[in-house]
């Protein structure tokens, strides 16, 4: 297979990783304004809104520590791959 | 990209085998659970054409199964990403060729469970009122935000330490190469990599333990926090917790020894894997003992009439078969079995634990229906038999988990590959290490 196809096939699929890193964050930021407009429902409603605050207090930190940890891996192993192919495309 | 598959992997081939070869059993069996899928299927939209007529709920059993089988799926979902976090935090040796299955079981049965309160609303449509208009005061809602959060942990948790294995699949070509490579995250195996992989690995079986915990914890206030006889007890948080870790267990090791048989696992789940397993299983079964009797004493000593009405009607009415069944499933055959070493064989832990899935099912049911049975209000007692409909639901969610516990190992190893080479190279010194470390005189 010629070089440049091996290099499209990884930019493509690169392109993928990046796209399904996005869908991530917008799952997780989609939760959180979920949660949030539940809450200004609540205050507006005076339906004891403290337990709403309550509940996103730990659900909010939990969606996004997930998020955060598939981000620091993928970034992690990229970096690292990426500093391997340069290393390979100079000897 | 080479589409030629390298052969031979040396002493761990068996792993990739059901990736590579498919045999008639394969198809035959993904056949069958296929056509109960679309079986099922057709008596869901059955129920969204009809409405919830066509099923056995009425007044005042406003739930059934699905309720029933939502609380089991999502207890038999602890099986995984608990035990193997707890397992990986122990640094317990034994766990490594078991990690992977449990974590695949929460994955599926999570998806599962999760639907159920979906099934049982009757126009799925409704569930965009959640989003307009949730109560998050509400234990309902606790419920969907903590599920969500569990699947998401826990698909995160099975899909991180499956990164190594993925890229071996990778390295291995074939047609699915492509697949393989998006999934491997461009995992070369270099120091760095492994120090990042082991640190959030390490971060999330600290973060999952309390998620399983509360997510169980969450479903029992559905119950508890009404003022319901039979269901308002401050115990039911770590009854429901130690109830599906008690199913999640007995669901590990049916699902241990199916598939070590159909795929020759045996050198890999040896038996004191399942030794050690069913210990914890008969711990569960003490525990689940305890509880379930200092649930009952308290409710009798108390003899408050409505609650007792609950409880006569469980003991000695309509219900007594499912208690008496639950109470032999859960304690009296598990405890003979697993008890005594004579009968402690795998086939002695299969009937065991197969016999702990049905008890804690039960146990499902006699908690949901009984309560509703039996009005506080001076209305006559209700009764409840499932319809086909409901039937055929539940046959179904149980062909989805076959379904995709099977699929899953046609696109990765059902063991992980990696941990075992780990363990091969590091464990022997890590262990030496560790008892250096606290035992004198070594």
């Amino acid at each position: 297979m010629s070089k440049m196809i091996i290099i499209t096939q990884r930019k493509i699929i690169f392109a993928a990783q990046l796209i399904s890193l996005s869908l991530i964050w917008i799952f997780v930021i989609a939760i959180a304004f979920w949660i949030l407009n539940l809450i200004s429902l609540s205050i507006e409603l005076d339906d004891a809104p403290g337990a709403s605050i309550g509940i996103s207090l730990i659900a909010i930190p939990v969606f996004i520590t997930l998020a955060s940890l598939l981000t620091y891996t993928f970034i992690g192993l990229k970096k690292d791959e990426f500093r391997l192919l340069k290393n390979s495309s100079e000897e | 990209m080479s589409k030629e598959i390298k052969q031979n992997f040396g002493p761990d081939e068996v792993l990739y085998r059901p990736i590579y070869e498919t045999g008639k059993g394969f198809y035959i069996t993904v056949s069958i659970l296929i056509a109960i899928y679309f079986w099922s299927l057709y008596m869901y939209f059955t129920q969204v054409r009809s409405g919830l007529g066509v099923t056995g709920m009425n007044q005042p059993v406003t739930w059934g199964f699905y309720i029933v089988n939502f609380v089991f799926f999502i207890g038999i979902s602890h099986a995984g990403t608990l035990i193997s976090a707890i397992l990986r935090l122990s640094k317990a040796e034994w766990r490594r060729p078991i990690t992977r299955m449990a974590e695949v079981i929460t994955a599926i049965v999570l998806a599962i469970g999760g639907l159920h309160p979906i099934l049982d609303l009757g126009r799925p449509d409704r569930m965009l009122n959640l989003v307009s208009a949730g109560r998050l005061q509400s234990p309902l809602l606790w419920d969907v935000t903590s599920i969500t959060a569990y699947f998401t942990a826990s698909t995160v948790y099975l899909y991180l330490p499956m990164i190594p294995d993925i890229a071996k699949l990778r390295d291995r070509g074939g047609k699915l190469t492509w697949f393989y490579t998006f999934l491997a995250w461009g995992w070369q195996g270099t120091e760095k990599q492994k120090k990042i992989l082991n640190k959030v690995i390490n971060i999330l079986m600290i973060m999952v333990i309390p998620i399983a915990i509360s997510v169980h914890t969450v479903i029992s206030y559905i119950f508890s926090m009404t003022l319901q006889p039979g269901w308002h007890s401050t115990i039911f948080g770590p009854y429901f917790v130690a109830g599906a870790i008690f199913s999640g267990i007995a669901a590990l090791l049916i699902v241990m020894i199916a598939f070590r048989r159909a795929y020759h696992f045996e050198n890999y789940l040896k038996e004191i894997h399942f030794k050690y397993l069913s210990t914890l299983l008969l711990i569960m079964s003490l525990l689940w003992f305890y509880f379930t009797f200092s649930e009952y004493l308290t409710g009798i000593f108390g003899s408050e009439p409505h609650e007792m009405h609950i409880i006569l009607y469980k003991f000695t009415g309509p219900f007594a078969i499912f208690f008496w069944g639950m109470v032999v499933c859960n304690f009296i055959i598990p405890v003979i079995l697993l008890g005594i070493s004579r009968f402690r064989t795998i086939k002695g832990i299969l009937v065991a634990s197969i016999s702990v899935v049905v008890g804690m099912w039960l146990e499902r049911l006699i908690i949901v229906v009984p309560t509703l049975a039996n009005p506080t209000m001076p209305l006559p007692a209700g009764i409840y038999f499932p319809s086909l409909v409901e039937w055929a639901l539940f046959i179904g969610g149980i062909a989805v988990f076959i379904l995709g516990f099977v699929l899953f190992s046609k696109f990765f190893p059902l063991i992980s590959i990696w941990e075992i080479e780990e363990g091969r190279k590091e464990g022997i010194k890590e262990v030496e290490e560790r008892i250096h470390s606290y035992l004198p005189n070594t």
